[in-house]
C-alpha cells in the first residue's frame, strides 16, 4: 500500500519537474522557424522541444560557420566546405555522452566517438564552394573530416563516419 | 635479398660435427618459414589492394541501385495515394538517388567505374533531368503519368544492374598505377613462392641426407659390436672358439646331455713337439701349423661338435649328444688317423701328431671343472704312453684304450 503510494508520489514529482523543465530549458535553444533540418536528441542537457534540439538551416549556421579545405574520396580536387564545427554544436546541446549515433536520410547509420570532434575539426557542413548543399549534393548536412591535413583519416571506418544527408543525432 | 655470409661463419657451416648438419637443418628450416610468412604477408597485401579497389566502387554502385528501388517503391506509394509518400518525400527520394550518381564519376573511390561506366552514369543523369519536371508534376491517382514514370525508372535499371556485375568483375580493369601495383605485388609474391619451393625442397634434401647418414652410422655400428663380440669369444689366430665361449659351451652341453640322457665326450688336444716346430721354423711357421691342425681336425667333426682353442697348442673339442661312450673313442681314432698324412705349408712338409685325452660326463665327472682335469689328466697319460695316441680317463691309473696310429 505504502509502496504504490510512494510510487504515485514520484510519478507526480517526475511530471513536475518535466512540465516546468521544459519551458525552463527552451530559453537556452531558440525555435526554429524554417523547416527542421537537423534533430539532436539523447544525452544532451539543452533542448527546444520534448527531448530534443531541433534546428533549422539557419540556427545551425548562426553558430558560427568555419571554413574547411580538403579532399575526400568522393569529390573532385580540394573543394571548400563550410559548416558548423561539429564540437560546437555538441557545446551548444550540452551534449555529456560518449559518441553519438548519426542518421542520415537513406537510412544509412553510423556511430562516432565524442572524442573525434576533440581530436579533429569535424564539420557539419552545409555549403561547399559557398553554395549550399541540397540533398543532391550529399546535403543538406554533411559530416565533413579534415583529410588533407590527416592522412591518417584515409580509411574505412572514417569513410564511415562520413555521413551524408545527416537528418539526425542522437548523443549516448 | 642477398645474404653475405662473413668467412668465420662459412667455415664454422662447413666444420664437421653436429653444427655442419643440425646448424644447417634449422637455418633452411628457418628460411623456409621466413618465406612462407613473408609469402603470407604478400598474399594479404595483394588482397587489400583487390578488396579496397573492388570493395569500395562496387559498394557505391550497389548503393545507388537500391536507392533507385526505393525511389520506384516511393513513385507506386504515392501514385496510390498511400499516407508515407506525399509529394515531399518522393521528390526526397527522388533527389536521394540522384545523389548517387554524381559520387560514381568522382573521386577516388570509384575509380574503376569512372574508367569503365562513365558514361552509362551520364546517360543516367541526363535522363533524370528529364524526369524531374514530369514528376514534380506527377499528382496522386494519374495511373498514365505513373505508367509513364515507372517504365522510366525501371529502364534505368538494367544499367545499374550491369554496372554491379561489372564492378564485380572487375578484377583487370583498373588505373595504370594500380595495374603495375598489382604486376610488383604479383612479381613479388613469386619471388616468394619459389623461395618456398627452393628452401622446402633443400629442407627434404638435408633431411633424407640425414636420415641415410644416421642409417649407415647405424649399420656401421652394428657391425662393430657384433665384431667385438665375436673377437671376445674367439681365438684371432684360428678363429676357433676360445676359452671363454668354449667354457660356456660345455655349460650348454652337458646341460643339454642331462635333459636328453646322454653323454658328453671332451677331448684335449696337444700338438706333440710343437715347441720344436716353432724353434725350428719359427712362429710364423709355427702359426700357420696351428692354423692347419684346426682345419684338419675340424674335418673329422660333426656340425654340433665344437672344437675350441685353449691356447697355444692345446686344443679341444666338445662331442656332444652320444648316445653310447664307445663313439667318443671313435672320434679320437678318427682324429689321429686324420694325421696320418704330413701337413704341408707350402714347400714344407712337417709330419705331425696328436696326443688326445677323453673323459666322459657324466660317467667319470659331474662338473665341467672335474670333466677339464680328468682329460687334462688323461692327456697327460697319452704324451707319457709315447705321444700320437689317446688315453681315455679312468678311476683306477687311467690306462684304457690307446692306439697309436700308423706313420
Amino acid at each position: 500500500m505504502s509502496s504504490r503510494l510512494g510510487a504515485r508520489l514520484a510519478l507526480i514529482g517526475l511530471a513536475l519537474v518535466v512540465g516546468m523543465g521544459g519551458p525552463l530549458r527552451a530559453d537556452g535553444l531558440p525555435r526554429p522557424k524554417d523547416r527542421v533540418i537537423l534533430t539532436i536528441a539523447g544525452a544532451i542537457t539543452h533542448t527546444n522541444a520534448p527531448g530534443q534540439a531541433e534546428f533549422d538551416r539557419a540556427m545551425l549556421e548562426q553558430l558560427g560557420l568555419t571554413r574547411l579545405r580538403t579532399w575526400t574520396p568522393w569529390t573532385e580536387g580540394e573543394p571548400e566546405f563550410q559548416g558548423v564545427l561539429a564540437r560546437r554544436l555538441m557545446a551548444a546541446v550540452g551534449a555529456t555522452g560518449t559518441a553519438v549515433r548519426a542518421l542520415a536520410l537513406n537510412d544509412f547509420e553510423s556511430t562516432i566517438p565524442l572524442a573525434d570532434f576533440e581530436r579533429y575539426p569535424v564539420l557539419l557542413a552545409t555549403r561547399i564552394d559557398g553554395k549550399q548543399l541540397a540533398v543532391r549534393d550529399k546535403g543538406p548536412i554533411w559530416i565533413v573530416y579534415p583529410w588533407s591535413s590527416h592522412p591518417e583519416l584515409d580509411d574505412l571506418p572514417t569513410r564511415r563516419k562520413s555521413v551524408w544527408q545527416l537528418s539526425s543525432l542522437h548523443v549516448q | 635479398m642477398a645474404v653475405e655470409l662473413p668467412a668465420r661463419a662459412v667455415k664454422t657451416l662447413l666444420r664437421p660435427g653436429w653444427f655442419r648438419s643440425y646448424g644447417l637443418l634449422a637455418a633452411v628450416a628457418l628460411l623456409f618459414t621466413g618465406f612462407l610468412v613473408l609469402s603470407f604477408y604478400k598474399l594479404r597485401q595483394q588482397h587489400e589492394v583487390e578488396l579496397q579497389d573492388v570493395g569500395m566502387n562496387f559498394w557505391l554502385v550497389s548503393q545507388a541501385d537500391y536507392e533507385l528501388q526505393r525511389l520506384r517503391h516511393a513513385l507506386d506509394g504515392y501514385a496510390l495515394g498511400h499516407p508515407d509518400y506525399d509529394r515531399e518525400a518522393l521528390m526526397q527520394r527522388f533527389d536521394i538517388f540522384w545523389s548517387r550518381l554524381p559520387l560514381l564519376l568522382e573521386g577516388t573511390d570509384s575509380a574503376l567505374i569512372q574508367e569503365s561506366g562513365a558514361a552509362v552514369v551520364t546517360r543516367l543523369i541526363d535522363a533524370l533531368e528529364g524526369i524531374e519536371p514530369d514528376l514534380q508534376a506527377l499528382t496522386p491517382h494519374d495511373a498514365a503519368g505513373h505508367r509513364r514514370l515507372a517504365a522510366e525508372f525501371d529502364r534505368m535499371l538494367e544499367p545499374l544492374h550491369r554496372l554491379v556485375v561489372d564492378v564485380e568483375s572487375l578484377g583487370g580493369i583498373r588505373t595504370q598505377e594500380q595495374r603495375l601495383r598489382r604486376r610488383q605485388l604479383d612479381f613479388e609474391h613469386a619471388g616468394y613462392l619459389l623461395g618456398i619451393l627452393a628452401s622446402g625442397g633443400l629442407l627434404i634434401g638435408l633431411l633424407v641426407r640425414e636420415s641415410r647418414r644416421t642409417r649407415a652410422l647405424l649399420v656401421e655400428a652394428t657391425a662393430a659390436r657384433a665384431r667385438i663380440e665375436h673377437l671376445a669369444h674367439h681365438d684371432p689366430l684360428t678363429d676357433l672358439p676360445n676359452r671363454l665361449l668354449f667354457a660356456d659351451r660345455l655349460d650348454q652341453a652337458l646341460r643339454r646331455a642331462d635333459r636328453a640322457g646322454e653323454f658328453v665326450a671332451l677331448h684335449c688336444l696337444d700338438v706333440d713337439h710343437f715347441k720344436a716346430v716353432n724353434d725350428c721354423y719359427g712362429h710364423v711357421v709355427g702359426d700357420r701349423l696351428l692354423i692347419a691342425v684346426a682345419e684338419r681336425i675340424a674335418t673329422c667333426l660333426r656340425q654340433s661338435d665344437t672344437l675350441a682353442r685353449l691356447g697355444g697348442d692345446e686344443f679341444a673339442i666338445i662331442q656332444g649328444g652320444l648316445r653310447e661312450p664307445g663313439a667318443a673313442l671313435q672320434l679320437a681314432e678318427r682324429v689321429l688317423a686324420a694325421f696320418g698324412e704330413a701337413i704341408s705349408l707350402d714347400a714344407l712338409r712337417i709330419s705331425t701328431a696328436l696326443s688326445i685325452g677323453v673323459s666322459l660326463y657324466p660317467t667319470h665327472a659331474t662338473t665341467p671343472a672335474a670333466l677339464q682335469s680328468f682329460a687334462d689328466d688323461a692327456l697327460y697319460r697319452a704324451k707319457s704312453n709315447g705321444r700320437s695316441c689317446f688315453c681315455l680317463w679312468t678311476p683306477d691309473g687311467m690306462v684304457g684304450a690307446s692306439q697309436v696310429p700308423a706313420g
